[in-house]
Formats: structure tokens, sequence, C-alpha cells
């Protein structure tokens, strides 16, 4: 229920003071910029890593990411959206970043499909490397909308306004998501049973 | 959905997220900061529109949907004065006969949906710039560098870019930015690239681009980016990562002033591809800036 307090009580003191940072940023303020990114990178870099799967490529796709949001921070609307456009920044450029390496993303899958299968007294660390092959398998597209529901944690329609599409594309995109992971895990057990 | 797929699937979701927060690394490399900081010292940033306020929601929480209903009562009695207005002016039949010009579409900053051919696109990076490709053109991608399209096979490109200074040695980029940098005026970035080592410039000869006048240049390279610092051809500061020395195999570049911001359009076929001179013209031609 709300409590019936103006907006601005209810703010964290450290909302507001990042609401501060982001105003000054957007006014041309350096310092209060390089606070923001600082406070930001680790997390968005955690992120693009799950989606690109390799450490230059997250690297590459972060600093664009921050880069493009210090030139069109004076042209953000509503400074209270700045995480929201953040996140939408990051996956645009993980995904240009995915585009220019998906030849090399291709023979990274590649050597993933050869890789020994762990013995079986390795099992817990067995599955757990088995789900992240499989993920490892899936599109761009798909482990972006699986890494925002289920790493970061996004309702439906803030994974919506991150990947730019409508609602419905998303929830299709993360029902196709999943179906495919289930079926790059079915094709690991494969690769996996003795012969 | 069954009893059974709702479990397996909640069962997955769980070890799916238990999975990808192991995996996740807890830090950035320690330099990707400083790295980002000392790029974004020598970025400018965009110029705030004028007529766009930054929304900074006030604390009454009757602010926000008193402003809401306020915009909306203004678009209802703005859109009523231009019915009016319309209906007057349609009377006396002077707009009889006018066919609307179709209004521009954003173009898709990430290459989807693809481009479609003869409709007019606009994309605000860094400039605002309107145009249309011929069929085949499909892929447009937009950085903080500034956009580019490309044809299906990607063996030709239009790009537009901010450029605020030049590698001193494209090829030895490492060694580091013309210092003092490149000026700010049109004449200035054409003289720095006449003096480009490792390239065969010729020009510059005045020409116009979006009825704005230009200085055109045409850009050789003579050397493999093989051989260059990490591979990689470093033009400008702004250049997208990755150094695509496709751009400048063999380009022309325009270089122009839109309202302030100064642009560097480059057009490029690729080396033993088809001939797309004329769809590369057809797109430069399309070009309208604001």
């Amino acid at each position: 229920m709300a409590s019936g307090l103006p907006v601005t009580t209810r703010l964290s003191a450290d909302a507001i003071a990042r609401r501060g940072l982001v105003e000054q940023a957007m006014h041309g303020d350096h310092d209060a910029f390089g606070r923001l990114a600082a406070g930001a990178i680790d997390r968005m870099h955690a992120v693009a890593w799950l989606i690109l799967r390799d450490q230059h490529d997250a690297e590459d796709a972060v600093q664009e990411a921050l880069v493009r949001v210090w030139r069109e921070l004076p042209r953000l609307r509503d400074c209270d959206r700045f995480d929201a456009w953040l996140r939408r920044l990051l996956v645009n450029a993980c995904h240009d970043v995915g585009r220019r390496h998906r030849r090399h993303a291709a023979m990274r899958l590649v050597e993933l499909q050869v890789e020994p299968a762990a013995t079986d007294g390795w099992r817990a660390i067995e599955d757990r490397e088995r789900l992240g092959r499989a993920f490892a398998r899936l599109s761009i597209d798909q482990r972006t909308v699986l890494t925002l529901m289920h790493y970061v944690g996004l309702t439906g329609p803030e994974i919506a306004a991150a990947v730019g599409a409508p609602l419905g594309t998303v929830k299709s995109r993360l029902r196709y998501a999943s179906a495919a992971l289930r079926a790059a895990l079915e094709a690991d057990d494969r690769v996996a049973l003795p012969a | 959905m069954s009893d059974h797929d709702r479990e397996s699937h909640a069962e997955l979701a769980h070890q799916l997220a238990g999975q990808l927060a192991r995996e996740a690394p807890s830090r950035a490399r320690p330099g990707l900061i400083d790295e980002v900081l000392a790029q974004t010292t020598i970025t400018p940033q965009l110029d705030r529109r004028a007529w766009w306020p930054v929304v900074a929601w006030p604390g009454s929480r009757f602010a926000r949907p008193l402003q809401i209903a306020l915009a909306g009562i203004l678009v209802v009695v703005v859109g009523s004065g231009l019915a009016l207005v319309g209906g007057h002016l349609a009377d006396r039949g002077s707009l009889v006969g006018a066919s609307p010009e179709p209004t521009p579409r954003l173009a898709p900053a990430d290459a989807w949906p693809p481009l479609e051919p003869g409709v007019p696109y606009y994309i605000d990076e860094p400039v605002r710039v309107t145009f249309s490709v011929p069929a085949g053109w499909t892929y447009s991608f937009t950085n903080p560098a500034g956009s580019v399209v490309l044809n299906e096979q990607q063996t030709a490109a239009v790009g537009w870019y901010v450029t605020t200074n030049l590698f001193a040695d494209p090829c030895h980029w490492q060694e580091g930015m013309l210092d003092p940098p490149v000026g700010p005026s049109v004449d200035d970035l054409v003289a720095a690239l006449k003096r480009l080592p490792g390239f065969v410039v010729t020009g510059p000869s005045p020409s116009t681009i979006g009825g704005l006048p230009a200085q055109s240049l045409t850009v050789v390279l003579t050397f493999s980016p093989a051989d260059c610092d990490q591979s990689q051809l470093k033009v400008w500061s702004e250049m997208p990562t990755g150094g695509r020395d496709t751009y400048w195999r063999t380009s022309t570049v325009r270089v122009l002033d839109v309202g302030g911001t100064r642009l560097m359009v480059i057009s490029t076929p690729l080396p033993d591809s088809a001939d797309m001179t004329a769809d590369i013209d057809a797109i430069v031609r399309s070009m309208r800036f604001e």
C-alpha cells in the first residue's frame, strides 16, 4: 500500500545521490559520469560476458555502451530511467559486438562441441558444465533474454524495454530460448552417452 | 502446460539462475574503467535538444499525473486547431492534389529488421540523417562514432561519423594521435586527411551533399593492415572498435559541416565486389541532414 508520503521522501539516499550524479553527468560533468560508470561497470561486464561468452567481446561491449552513455546523456529524457536506458545501450552494444565477431563465436562453438565429457566422479561439476555448454550454444538473442530474466532478475516488460522489442516478442523469445536450452541439453546428453 | 511441465520448467529456471550466478565474472578488469574514462574524455557529448526538457519528476505524487493530463489536454487542443485549419484549407482547395511525403522511419540500430528499399529512414547518430537505400541494402548499424548502412553481402558501405582527431600514423596508431589535434573546421580535417601517412589522397574537390557544401576526397590505402599494430587500422579517434580497414581501401570521403557538427561521410565499395557505384551514389543523393 502506498505510504502517502511524497515520492522524494520514499527514495533512498543512494537513489537521490545517483539521480544527482546522472543530472551532473548530463550537463557534462565527467567526474560524475566516472562515478556512475565505476559503480555500474562490474555488473555491466558480468551481463555482457554472460551474453557474449568472451572476455574481450564483453569488454568491447561495455566500453562501447559506456562511451555511448556519455555521448547521449544530454538527450536522456528522464533521469529516473537511467538504469533502464543503460541496460538498453548495453544490450545493443552486445549485439553489435556479437555480430562483428560471429565467425569467431562459431569457431568457439565447434571447440565446445569437441570437449570431452566429464567423468562420473564429477557428476555435479559435469551437470553445471553441461548447462553452461548448452547455454553457450544458444543464440545471442536467446542468451540475452535468459540472462536478463534469470541473472539480472528483470520482469517481462523490463526485458522488452531493454531489448527494444514488444512484450509478446519477448515472451516468445523466452519460450523458444527455454526450448532451445532443453534441446541443447538433450543434444549434450546424446554426445556424452557411451557408444 | 501440465503440472509436470511447469515443475520441469521451474527446475530448469532455478538451475540456470544458479549457473549464471556462478559463471558471471564478479569484477571487470581494473584497467577497463580507465580506458572508458580516457575515451570519454576525448568524446564530445551530443547537444541537448532545446525543445526536449530534462525530466526529473518533482516530489509531489500528483505532479506526474497532472503533467500527463496537461500534456493530453494540450494534444487535444492543438490537434483540434490543426483539424480546423486543415479543414479550412481543404475547403479552399489549396491542398487538392498534394501527395504527402512519407514520414521517415527510425532505422533499426542493430540491423534488424532489415532496411526496405525506397523507404525513407532516419538515424539520429551523430546528427539526424534521413536517407533511403536501394534493394539489397539491408543493414544499418549505429554506434557512438556514427552510423553505417551496408549491402546484404557487406561488400559496400556508406557511413557517417563525427571526427575530432586523427591518429598520427593509422598503421602504427599505438604511437598516439595528432598533437596538436586537428582543428575544428572542415578545412582543418581535409588538410589532416591529405597528410595521412600510407594513403594516396586526391582532392579535395568541392561538392554538395544533402544540399550542404562539402569537400570531397578520394582515399586509397597503400599497405596491408595485417602489418599494423594489432593488425588493425585506426584512422580517427572515434573509429569503431575493430578498425574496419575496409572503409579505407578505396573510399570517397566527404567532409561537411551540419549545423556546427563536422561530419565525415565515407562511401566504400570493397575491391573484387560487384560494382556498387550506382547504389552508393543513390544513397548519398538521398541523404538529408538536420
